[in-house]
């Protein structure tokens, strides 16, 4: 083995390069914490884990001034498996130390895995209502639909990702094209608005009275910014008009082509599920007064895909897991008639609790190993 | 598990099922409201969200005069207030402002008042059935005293069906 191969086994197996890691990694929740105060959770959370650097917006453009956590969590991945092959001896004497890591590498690589795997969504019911999708609230979908039966929509799902300026859209099996020629991450819509004379408009739909104010896209978990598009339909070579969508408007606009109406959305991206949800009720109470709301929960009755049905209540820390997802109490409507359920769907569950429960066994016997160890050394 | 996390977007084709609210506990009631407004106030094409829309000639300014519904809370009173703020150019709030509740013609009404320059809003809002209605002025801030008086006196004047 060369001087370099040793040299690169030896760094990467080395303890030091992990205590280097631990502490990077603290740094970096240091800040995502004070970073969080001001945006929220999720909004830190993809600045600091989802994405492979920090990101610093200079006058000079995006500098990366630190790793990910998701970088950091794979080279202390990479460490862990390196020291092990290459430094830790397989003996009866280190089973607890092997037992320890690899509940450790299993949170870990576990945890990469949810972050990429776990799906949030919400579904808000009104009582009386069923209803069997949630919405994704941080990404949009173009949405097309147009009736099968009297209870069935067919539905072209074109992701937020694709509705980029001058990108052309054909969706399979519709008489239409779509070309985006503006898109617009947080607009302000104003209607008949008497400036902005000279800003992109829709040629057909409610889009024709209304100006779009493009705005800076807003960082924080509490805000929902109201994006838009404006795409330009064609039929072969024929034009059919540019249309304004946007999830600030709220019904979906039509055109009718042959005889089909096809209706147009621009909504925050629906997770279809194969069960229904109906609420039956909702209730709730607040902490004498104060708006703080003490107590709140949904009746609601569950529709499987085969018809049966059961009921079920959901309400805070009891939430209703069905079909791979838990459905969590989150919040409620102004009106207090309606519910808003935390849809999570997360393949991952399962993981903090058996690399836990690893790690805890691991312990356990090298603690016990070397105590019987050391009272054998001191009878 | 890293494949599927990972797939680029695309266009996706699905049968869905049209989910239709199911009345079990109370039946939508429905309202509307019949008004004449004044001779001197000038109708102008609706648009797709209001139901009348008119111009105030008060002097030598015209203040903006709508009817507009929408169901349930309409999205509550922040957010329709920071929506109102935004359309006057004002940084939106975290807690909703404080609101006068008046009286016309037996109906009790919330009033929201924005004032800003050069324009101003007042909003008297109703709650009728399922349905949140609202009547608004808006305009040059001058005139927003004079235009809420004539808005009063077009709501008393009108009439729930």
């Amino acid at each position: 083995m060369g001087i370099i191969s040793r040299r690169l086994i030896a760094f990467w197996s080395s303890l030091q390069l992990t205590v280097c890691l631990l502490i990077a990694m603290g740094v970096l929740v240091f800040f995502m914490t004070l970073y969080q105060v001001e945006t929220g959770i999720y909004v830190a959370n993809q600045r600091y884990f989802g994405q492979a650097f920090i990101w610093w917006q200079s006058p000079w453009g995006d500098i990366p001034v630190f790793l990910g956590g998701g970088v950091l969590g794979g080279l202390l991945v990479v460490n862990l498996l390196v020291a092990h092959i290459t430094r830790f001896k397989w003996t009866k004497a280190k089973i607890g130390l092997w037992l320890t890591h690899a509940g450790l590498l299993t949170l870990l690589i576990g945890s990469g895995l949810s972050a990429i795997q776990t799906i949030e969504s919400q579904m808000v019911i009104q009582e009386g209502q069923t209803v069997s999708y949630s919405e994704q609230l941080r990404t949009t979908e173009l949405a097309i639909e147009t009736p099968l039966s009297p209870t069935q929509n067919r539905q072209w799902s074109i992701p937020e990702a694709l509705l980029k300026p001058g990108q052309v859209l054909r969706p399979p099996q519709l008489p239409f094209e779509l070309t985006v020629t503006h898109w617009y991450q947080n607009t302000r819509l104003e209607m008949n608005a008497t400036v902005g004379q000279g800003l992109p408009k829709a040629t057909h739909g409610l889009g024709q009275h209304i100006t779009v104010f493009p705005m800076p896209p807003i960082l924080r978990d509490d805000f929902r910014n109201q994006s838009a598009v404006l795409v330009t339909l064609t039929q072969g070579k024929q034009s059919l008009g540019t249309w304004l969508l946007s999830t600030g408007l709220g019904a979906p606009q039509s055109i009718v082509l042959n005889g089909v109406t096809y209706s147009l959305s621009l909504r925050p991206q629906r997770v279809y599920h194969p069960y229904r949800i109906r609420l039956d009720e909702f209730s709730h109470s607040y902490y004498t007064d104060t708006n703080t709301p003490k107590h709140f929960a949904s009746e609601v009755t569950v529709i499987e895909p085969d018809g049966h049905t059961h009921r079920a209540t959901i309400s805070m820390n009891h939430p209703l897991r069905m079909g791979g997802n838990a459905h969590f109490q989150a919040s409620f409507g102004q009106d207090g008639k309606s519910t808003v359920l935390q849809v999570v769907s997360n393949p991952g569950w399962w993981v903090p609790y058996v690399s836990t429960a690893i790690m805890t066994i691991g312990l356990l016997i090298h603690f016990g190993i070397s105590l019987m160890r050391y009272r054998r050394q001191h009878p | 598990m890293i494949m599927t996390g990972c797939q680029s977007p695309r266009i996706t084709v699905s049968d869905v099922p049209i989910d239709a609210p199911i009345a079990l506990t109370k039946p939508q009631t429905t309202a509307s409201w019949k008004g004449t407004p004044p001779s001197n106030w000038i109708p102008k094409p609706a648009g797709a969200f209001l139901l009348a829309r008119f111009d105030i000639p008060i002097q030598t300014d015209r203040m903006d005069a709508s009817v507009s519904m929408l169901s349930g809370g309409a999205g509550g009173l922040l957010g329709n207030v920071n929506r109102w703020r935004g359309q006057l150019g004002l940084a939106p709030l975290t807690t909703p402002p404080p609101t006068e509740s008046i009286l016309l013609n037996g109906a009790a009404y919330q009033l929201v008042v924005i004032r800003h320059t050069p324009h101003s809003m007042a909003v008297y809002m109703h709650q009728k059935g399922d349905n949140t209605w609202f009547f608004k002025v808006v305009g040059p801030s001058r005139q927003l005293t004079t235009a809420q008086r004539a808005m009063e006196t077009y709501i008393k004047g009108g009439q729930w069906e």
